[in-house]
């Protein structure tokens, strides 16, 4: 039980116990614990040991703890960082030095003193190569692994080097879940995309201090997600003032070319790699330290990304340009308190969005993203065993998009204003005109889209911990409850509310240029869709010996998504359970046994409420001149050109489901490590993950033929040329996930630091994502199972880096990456016929899914290499890296389109080109 | 307090949506009369009747509301339908339904409405149908008499643009999985009676019980199904629209001719396709409940 040491203290607790609850708290996991035992030379505690912590990245200056009868003291929400320890007692002394704690780990160090009251000895702390308490399926990438390893600079980019972690882009497959199930933490606060389920913010690679990506297995602190968790946390500063500015240039364009691939009858399916362009600048900077010594610290950090990268065979670059900017403030006014407020924005523009040969310059769009988090966040060390942690954030993001401002810049080559037409201007009114079957995208952008989410997130926690159990053992209680309240506001229309379609009657031919139709679209549409999330949860740490560990406790999930007339399309009140177990047989710190169950919901996001909302277009479809005699190829049935065919109306038919349940996925786990050597362990991790009840629709009104191939019949009424689809949760719609991770890890010591696994995968199911159509056709049901994307059955992954020891410290770091990837599964879709008069068509299977072929494997080899320069004052740091050193060139996405279309395998994505990346760094 | 995540958590195991989708399965007979034909050969000749299950053309199965006999709507027993209001059609407004054999586009301008899938072993199959049990004999685009099942084979991975017998999605497959595709591979498969039957399977479909007949829990809809005959001459089907269908996107192969396609409306107004020769179910199926594996027969040739 809690012993208090005073009845203010107690008062105190039921005081903090009421502000929780009144003040609708929340959780964080943004930090990590040290538990220190004292040990005697007979290997027996150590009880009334005095202890101390410091670290350069502690606030508050040293922490002080007695070690209990167990001789354990423990110190908890410690940032990340390297720690020493010093141990006073009446049979000696002992300091630890460079004792590393990790965010969301508990790092045991295990201390002897010897030699009576009064002597000191001074002992190296180590990394622990197992965590023997941990039950989560999650890899921590520290700040000197991400420093000295050739990675991306970007957080999103980082996590590739996780095992199990998949896919290409920003938004990745986390432990076989679809691209928008992952939750992106920053700083314990969820700042997940609240419409798409994805990562909403680009940040200041500088300020990361380390980043957890957890597969499973994790405890209910860390949030509700179906996919995985990217846990990022900032640094907060130091007692030193610190300066440091970096820039590092990438080229893709030096590296050596491939010719284009061509079809025997002439067609280009692959494309050739002369004339694509692969360039990227990224300027950093950051300034922390002491505003006030041990006090107050801060941080302020920029970034800016600018890339210019084109697919072959496209003029205009994909123009990025983003400015990340962050500041931070930690307070810590006593022992007590600490208060931390954060701002950090991320304004980009995106040109020419559209990497297509078949789009003209006037034809590019531009996106302009970006938002704001702010955050205010208040600790409360009660006592040593208590602490609550309040926090209240509000993020805006937004999504712009229109046409690119025009430019009589000719040598740019991007939109050229028409003659006198002003710098800059984008153009609302003259419709665009869109391609198919390879006629240009044309004349303008046509389309414009205002986009903002917003959420605010009153969260808090309170922990309890190091409590003794009356029967044994000891407890570490963790409990908390979020908010979220989530706005989406979209304002979007078409330029002169028409869209043009072209084509080429014969599909790629430009002289069989014709136009296809064009469709009369309503007036600009403004809505609003929102949603609240609450949740609460109870868990508990329990090591009833000092070798088990038992982490249990529960979520409870409460949500409510509506759509934009304020239906609640998707609600529920979901529970969420786990149980695990972390054994080590041996009691040395050096095995893990770990097995358990846990069940996590989807709460759901409002792009999945948006199905029903009833605002949308309207629109009249008229044919063009491909319908007419006058045209070469034209089908010549109708002599009117003008005649309207069919319309849409506004009126959406989507419905949902009375009594939709939301998505959850049970996991069962079997984790094996064990410490061969010093620093040194080898890992057997499995788990399988069961996806069920998915959000997918199915459709109403059309009845099938026997494959789903053509209609036959509509249920509303033979006139009914209109799809009716229901949201549902159906039990088919689910995935089945195996992962078993074979590697070993070396932890950082000794100059060197590596990891590598090999891990296979087996993910099969009807639903890839949500909303991902797969039961609208009935009779493709019977296709419907089959391996997923992320059914990629061999992976391996390689990391390290060594600082060569020339010089103490060393001057010179090499680092080596290596990825292989087996082939995904991919289909070969084919045209339904839908229904006649505006009617949805569908990709039609003749196969399971996921079964006409795999892609080939693919693979990359990267080297980093560091080299410390003297100067006068300060680190100077000269970098060179070289992604894909062997310039593979891989398909990683093939493009089937449907069969109607003259499909061919063309090759859309590639592995990117050899890069070689010049950096600099200067700290001072 | 650990009421309320208990009560959620076992909420959860026992979830069910708040409607029944089932797929119904059965088996429906077609006469042996349907597969007999007496082919008129060029010389005027009439040959012995043949009994061939490629006579058999595509099955339509419909739910519908209920089944009325003979009456002023239709000469044979037909589904329920609605009133007709003005220029309105009556529709039948059918829950759902499938088909045993589907139209499909054949690859050749003169076989557009004239095949069905799963009625044919082979490409070689079709040809020799058409040209020496028809008399059929039809021409590629140059204006040949096509004589091999490989001309036809190419012209369809060429026109397609597939790569496989499967993908053109008209001949039988291994059914049987017997390492071969042959005769008994077919849908439709002679039984003891010497009629033909094959299976079908409604998929996900909604089950709809009917208010007045909770006791018995029978499902509001009965299954109705017809086959469209071949015509006599041209070997066409009725519910074949051949001014629509693939032939439209086929692009530069296209030369003025549609690949013909279903008539989405069979299923609400069947009277409309259902001629002459054609045979229809005389009896319903009422499912009382999802497994039951009924066989519906098409025993009313209709005059």
């Amino acid at each position: 039980m809690i012993r208090f040491r005073n009845v203010r203290l107690a008062m105190r607790f039921v005081a903090m116990m009421v502000a929780l609850l009144a003040a609708l708290p929340a959780w964080a996991v943004s930090g990590g614990q040290l538990r220190v035992v004292v040990e005697d030379t007979e290997q027996l505690p150590v009880p009334e040991a005095e202890v101390r912590v410091s670290s350069p990245q502690l606030i508050g200056g040293e922490q002080k703890r007695v070690s209990d009868a167990n001789g354990e003291a423990l110190f908890t929400e410690l940032p990340p960082g390297l720690y020493t320890i010093r141990v006073t007692s009446t049979l000696g002394g002992v300091t630890a030095i460079d004792v590393a704690v990790d965010l969301g780990r508990t790092t045991v160090q295990k201390l002897k003193v010897s030699g009576g009251e009064g002597t000191e000895v001074e002992v190296k702390g180590t990394r622990a190569a197992v965590d023997v308490e941990s039950t989560s399926r999650s890899t921590v990438l520290t700040k000197e692994f991400l420093n000295n390893v050739p990675t991306g600079q970007t957080y999103q980019d980082a996590i590739s080097l996780t095992p199990g972690v998949t896919g290409q882009g920003g938004n990745k497959n986390i432990g076989g879940g679809a691209t928008n199930e992952n939750t992106y933490m920053l700083d314990g606060a969820n700042i997940t995309d609240p419409v798409t389920g994805t990562f909403s913010v680009n940040f200041n690679f500088d300020a990361i201090a380390q980043i957890e990506v957890l597969l499973g297995g994790y405890m209910p602190e860390y949030g509700t997600s179906v996919g995985g968790i990217v846990n990022l946390v900032t640094d907060s500063g130091s007692n030193e003032l610190e300066f440091i500015v970096s820039a590092d240039y990438t080229n893709g364009a030096w590296s050596p070319k491939y010719d284009a691939r061509y079809s025997a009858d002439g067609l280009q399916i692959a494309v050739t790699g002369f004339d694509r362009q692969y360039e990227i600048l990224t300027l950093r900077s950051r300034v922390s330290g002491p505003i006030v010594r041990d006090k107050a610290w801060f941080i302020l950090s920029y970034q800016m990304d600018r890339s210019l990268i084109a697919v072959a065979g496209v003029d205009q670059p994909r123009d990025f340009e983003g400015h990340y900017i962050l500041s931070k403030l930690t307070v810590q006014p006593s022992e007590d308190h600490r208060l931390t407020a954060f701002v950090q924005l991320d304004p980009t523009t995106i040109d020419n969005i559209v990497q297509s040969a078949y789009t003209l310059p006037e034809a590019q769009g531009r996106q302009a993203q970006g938002g704001v988090v702010t955050q205010a966040r208040w600790q409360w060390f009660l006592a040593p065993e208590v602490n609550s942690d309040l926090m209240f954030v509000v993020q805006k993001n937004y999504i712009e998009i229109g046409a690119v401002p025009c430019t009589h810049d000719a040598e740019l080559g991007y939109h050229p204003c028409r003659p006198g037409e002003q710098e800059g201007v984008e153009d609302w009114e003259t419709p665009g005109r869109l391609g198919t079957g390879g006629a240009y995208d044309s004349v303008n952008w046509g389309y414009y889209n205002f986009d903002d989410r917003i959420s605010y997130i009153p969260q808090a926690k309170l922990n309890v911990v190091g409590i003794n159990d009356p029967l044994g053992g000891s407890h570490d209680f963790k409990f908390g409850i979020e908010g979220r309240q989530l706005i989406w506001d979209q304002t979007q229309g078409y330029s002169g509310n028409l869209l043009i379609i072209d084509l080429n009657a014969v599909p790629y031919d430009p002289t069989t240029f014709q136009n296809y139709y064009n469709l009369e679209i309503s007036g600009p549409i403004k809505y609003r869709t929102t949603g609240s999330q609450f949740g609460a949860f109870a868990q508990d740490s329990y090591k009833p010996v000092s070798n088990v560990t038992i982490n249990y406790g529960v979520r409870l999930d409460s949500f409510v998504m509506r759509n934009d007339l304020g239906e609640p399309v998707i609600d529920g009140t979901l529970a969420g359970p786990r149980l695990f177990a972390a054994w080590d047989p041996f009691g040395d710190q050096k095995t893990k046994v770990a097995t358990g169950w846990g069940r996590f919901n989807d709460t759901g996001v409002l792009g999945v409420a948006d199905f029903t909302s009833a605002s949308g277009y309207g629109s009249k479809l008229y044919f063009g001149e491909f319908f007419t005699d006058n045209g070469a190829t034209g089908q010549g049935f109708l002599s009117n050109s003008s005649l309207m065919y069919s319309y849409d109306p506004i009126a959406s038919a989507n419905v949902s489901s009375l009594n939709t349940r939301s998505p959850r996925v049970d996991e069962v786990l079997l984790l094996l490590e064990r410490e061969v050597v010093n620093d040194f362990a080898v890992i057997s991790n499995m788990a399988g993950k069961f996806s069920r009840f998915m959000y997918e629709p199915d459709e109403l009104n059309v009845i099938y033929d026997s494959d789903g191939s053509a209609v036959i019949g509509t249920s509303y009424g033979a006139t009914a040329g209109y799809n009716v689809f229901r949201l549902r949760t159906p039990l088919l719609a689910k995935r089945d996930y195996f992962q078993w991770d074979l590697g070993a890890r070396k932890v950082s010591s000794r100059r060197w630091q590596a990891e590598a696994t090999y891990t296979y995968t087996q993910s099969l199911g009807s639903s890839t994502s949500a909303l991902s159509g797969s039961f609208v056709n009935d009779p493709q049901t019977q296709y419907n199972y089959g391996p997923l994307n992320t059914d990629l059955n061999h992976v391996v992954k390689a990391a390290g880096f060594w600082e060569i020891p020339k010089t103490d410290p060393s001057t010179t770091t090499v680092g080596l990456s290596a990825f292989y990837y087996s082939g995904m599964p991919e289909e070969r879709l084919y045209l339904s016929e839908g229904l006649l008069g505006g009617g949805t068509s569908y990709a039609l299977r003749l196969r399971p899914r996921g079964t006409y072929l795999r892609f080939n494997p693919w693979w990359e080899v990267n080297l980093r290499l560091q080299q410390e320069i003297k100067v006068r004052k300060g680190n100077l740091e000269a970098d060179v890296t070289l992604f894909n050193l062997f310039n593979n060139n891989a398909a990683t996405f093939y493009d089937f389109g449907y069969i109607d279309f003259q499909t061919r395998m063309l090759i859309t994505g590639r592995q990117d080109p050899l890069q070689l990346r010049l950096g600099l760094r200067y700290e001072y | 307090m650990i009421t309320a995540p208990l009560f959620a958590l076992f909420a959860a195991c026992t979830y069910e949506e708040p409607f029944q989708i089932e797929n119904l399965s059965g088996t429906v007979v077609v006469p042996r009369a349907a597969a007999t034909r007496e082919i008129v050969d060029p010389d005027g000749v009439v040959q012995p009747p043949l009994t061939d299950s490629r006579f058999i053309g595509p099955i339509y199965l419909g739910l519908y509301a209920s089944m009325l006999g003979p009456n002023e709507v239709a000469s044979y027993p037909h589904p329920e339908v609605g009133p007709q209001i003005g220029d309105v059609q009556s529709d039948a407004y059918p829950y759902g339904g499938t088909t045993v054999g589907d139209l499909r586009f054949a690859c050749f301008e003169a076989l557009s409405c004239k095949v069905v899938s799963d009625r044919f072993v082979d490409f070689d199959d079709v040809v020799s149908f058409f040209k020496d049990t028809l008399y059929l004999p039809f021409e590629d685009a140059a204006g040949e008499v096509v004589e091999s099942g490989d001309l036809m084979r190419h012209t369809c991975y060429d026109l397609l643009e597939v790569y496989t017998d499967e993908e053109v999605n008209l001949t039988a497959s291994d059914e049987n999985e017997d390492g071969k595709i042959d005769d008994l591979d077919l849908q439709f498969q002679e039984n003891a009676d010497g009629d033909f039957a094959a299976e079908f399977t409604i998929w996900q479909q909604e089950m709809v019980y009917d208010n007045d007949d909770v006791e018995n829990d029978a499902a509001a809809f009965s299954l109705w199904a017809f086959a469209d005959q071949p015509s006599a001459t041209e070997f066409n089907f009725v519910t074949c629209d051949d001014s629509n269908g693939a032939g439209l996107f086929i692009g530069e192969y296209a030369e003025e001719y549609y690949g013909g396609r279903v008539r989405q409306d069979v299923l609400n107004v069947p009277s409309n396709y259902i001629t002459g020769g054609d045979y229809v179910a005389s009896e319903a199926f009422v499912w009382e409940n999802a497994d039951d594996r009924p066989v519906i027969t098409l025993d009313w040739e209709v005059l």
